[in-house]
């Protein structure tokens, strides 16, 4: 490939990427994967012409259900505010994971780091139309098994079936 | 319309049924007993509430269904080597999302796409996407690994002449068994280490030999599941290194250390479940990758497949991809590619060489066939 192609691919990673993801989480990866052709198209042609705001693009936070929200930096899984509960809830009828991974995650407001629980919400089906986050910042493998994301962390409860995540913060990061 | 047009029409449907009735044979209710003749290649659609899908399809450009195979929930699965078994470990909770769980192997006959055994293990068996580390077949096929979590982690040994799990190894801070002999595995430790296993037939092990410190899992962390390349193992980093490793002795041992990315602009990365894949016959190792690789993007979409030359330490081969994160490759001297994508679409990929070059390109795709593509194997 060419040096010509990897500087567009690399000015477009930089200044774009970001952007499109965060904004496409918001309708869910699948979505976003089918559109991201375009999308990257898209971001290509616009990226050069527009300016970039970075005091604009901080003044305007995140909602909670967007997968680009500061707490939700390593989770994997439904969001169980979109599933019936909250940011810190387990939906009606469900249980909270007795055990959980970790995350540490860069609040924008204060720009300090904050460990973040990932607790599983269990012994339910997932909701269909619950907001799909994939998000693994420090994310580890399963030798890594506190930071581990690809697993069922209901596997310690007594009713094992996954239904939703949600991000609680526990602490603060050294 | 017009009366003098519809009583055409009255007395031509009062004729019909006389006519129909001479002409009719029925149909023949029957059940197809084997699959297609010819290559296949089997895709893990995995489930985390109910039943997971194997979906069976031929290898040809024309990926075409051939069938499923059902095993239940978050299975793991793994062909044998002459790709007529197939084995899947998947647990079964009574009422589908709580009650009392069991976990079961099936062994499946691919040909018919029909059950020929199933029994009960360990239900520790861990509730995890699908990865060939995590449920695999020692090479004389008398022994499956398992991997369990709940969350401590450990590997059932299970005994196929027996059908039954005959040991529980405790592998703490360790993931996935790569088998490494009849009786023995390797697996990888958060700790930076690599550890081997070994069992006996009565189900009795021996203590762990670890190696030395071989990764930083904070600056450079391995994905964890490696391919065998000329009986070594091979690692892959988030930062686009290669590990090699030597487990035939005692402990594992790091041999060499390769670097994908040396001199190539753009900041690429691996990323995917499974972004590593290697064909023997031809010595390559085939990889996801990603530009604008960060902490936290092991698991982004692929750009490009990048072709590695294992024996010539060189980078021979970069080509379009589809944003898959799952790859896989067949074992002949004619590599051909599958991957996947979180959208769920299948891409086959044709392998050219010219002047030392590796060129992949798309020879079909198969859009929509999973919901959670999580895992692929050939028979070929």
């Amino acid at each position: 490939m060419s040096r010509f192609t990897d500087k567009i691919f690399t000015f477009i990673d930089r200044a774009a990427e970001g952007r499109i993801r965060d904004a496409a989480r918001a309708h869910g990866r699948r979505s976003f994967l089918a559109k991201a052709g375009i999308a990257m198209l898209g971001a290509a042609a616009a990226t050069p012409i527009l300016p970039f705001d970075r005091r604009a693009n901080a003044a305007t936070p995140l909602p909670e259900d967007d997968c680009g929200y500061w707490k939700h930096c390593a989770l994997d899984g439904n969001l169980c505010s979109t599933s019936g509960g909250s940011l810190t809830s387990c939906p009606p009828g469900s249980s909270a994971s007795a055990v959980s991974w970790v995350g540490t995650c860069t609040n924008p407001d204060d720009n300090k780091d904050y460990l973040v629980s990932y607790n599983d919400c269990c012994g339910k089906p997932q909701v269909n139309s619950a907001t799909f986050c994939y998000t693994s910042k420090g994310e580890r493998p399963g030798y890594r098994m506190g930071l581990y994301n690809d697993i069922n962390w209901c596997m310690a409860n007594q009713d094992k079936g996954y239904h939703c995540t949600v991000s609680v913060v526990v602490g603060m990061a050294e | 319309m017009r009366s003098s047009t519809v009583l055409p029409f009255i007395l031509a449907s009062l004729a019909l049924p006389a006519i129909a009735q001479e002409a009719f044979t029925p149909e023949t209710l029957t059940t197809e007993s084997r699959i297609a003749e010819g290559p296949n290649v089997l895709v893990m659609d995995q489930s985390w509430n109910g039943p997971s899908k194997i979906d069976v399809l031929s290898a040809d450009g024309e990926l075409k269904m051939k069938g499923n195979i059902g095993p239940g929930t978050t299975a793991q699965m793994v062909l044998s080597r002459d790709g007529k078994t197939l084995y899947t470990a998947s647990v079964y909770m009574e009422r589908f999302v709580y009650g009392p769980l069991k976990a079961i192997v099936h062994e499946w006959d691919v040909a018919s796409l029909s059950r020929k055994r199933e029994f009960e293990i360990p239900v520790k068996l861990a509730h995890v996407e699908s990865q060939p580390g995590l449920f695999a077949l020692t090479e004389d096929e008398t022994y499956l690994l398992a991997q369990n979590a709940t969350p401590a982690t450990s590997v059932s040994v299970i005994d196929l002449g027996a059908g039954k799990a005959i040991a529980e190894i405790p592998t703490p801070g360790c993931w996935t068994a790569i088998p490494a002999g009849p009786m023995s595995f390797t697996t990888i430790c958060g700790d930076g280490t690599l550890a081997r296993h070994d069992w006996a037939a009565d189900g009795s092990f021996t203590a762990p030999k670890k190696s030395e410190k071989i990764f930083d899992a904070d600056a450079d962390a391995l994905f964890a599941n490696p391919v065998r390349a000329e009986g070594r193992l091979v690692y892959l980093s988030f930062k686009g290194n290669l590990y090699i490793v030597d487990d035939s002795g005692e402990a594992p041992v790091l041999t060499e250390t390769l670097n994908l990315t040396d001199g190539v602009l753009g900041k690429w990365g691996p990323g995917g479940s499974e972004a590593l894949a290697y064909n023997p016959a031809t010595g390559k190792l085939f990889i996801l990758m990603h530009a604008g690789a960060k902490e936290g993007s092991h698991k982004d979409p692929a750009r490009e497949i990048w072709t590695y030359d294992l024996a010539a330490k060189k980078l021979v081969g970069r080509s379009e991809a589809h944003h898959e994160n799952t790859l896989a490759v067949s074992k002949g001297e004619k590599p051909v590619l599958f991957a996947a994508s979180e959208e769920g679409n299948l891409t086959r990929y044709d392998y050219a060489e010219e002047a030392g070059e590796v060129f992949l390109t798309k020879a079909g795709e198969f859009e929509g066939l999973s919901s959670f593509p999580a895992l692929i194997t050939t028979d070929f």
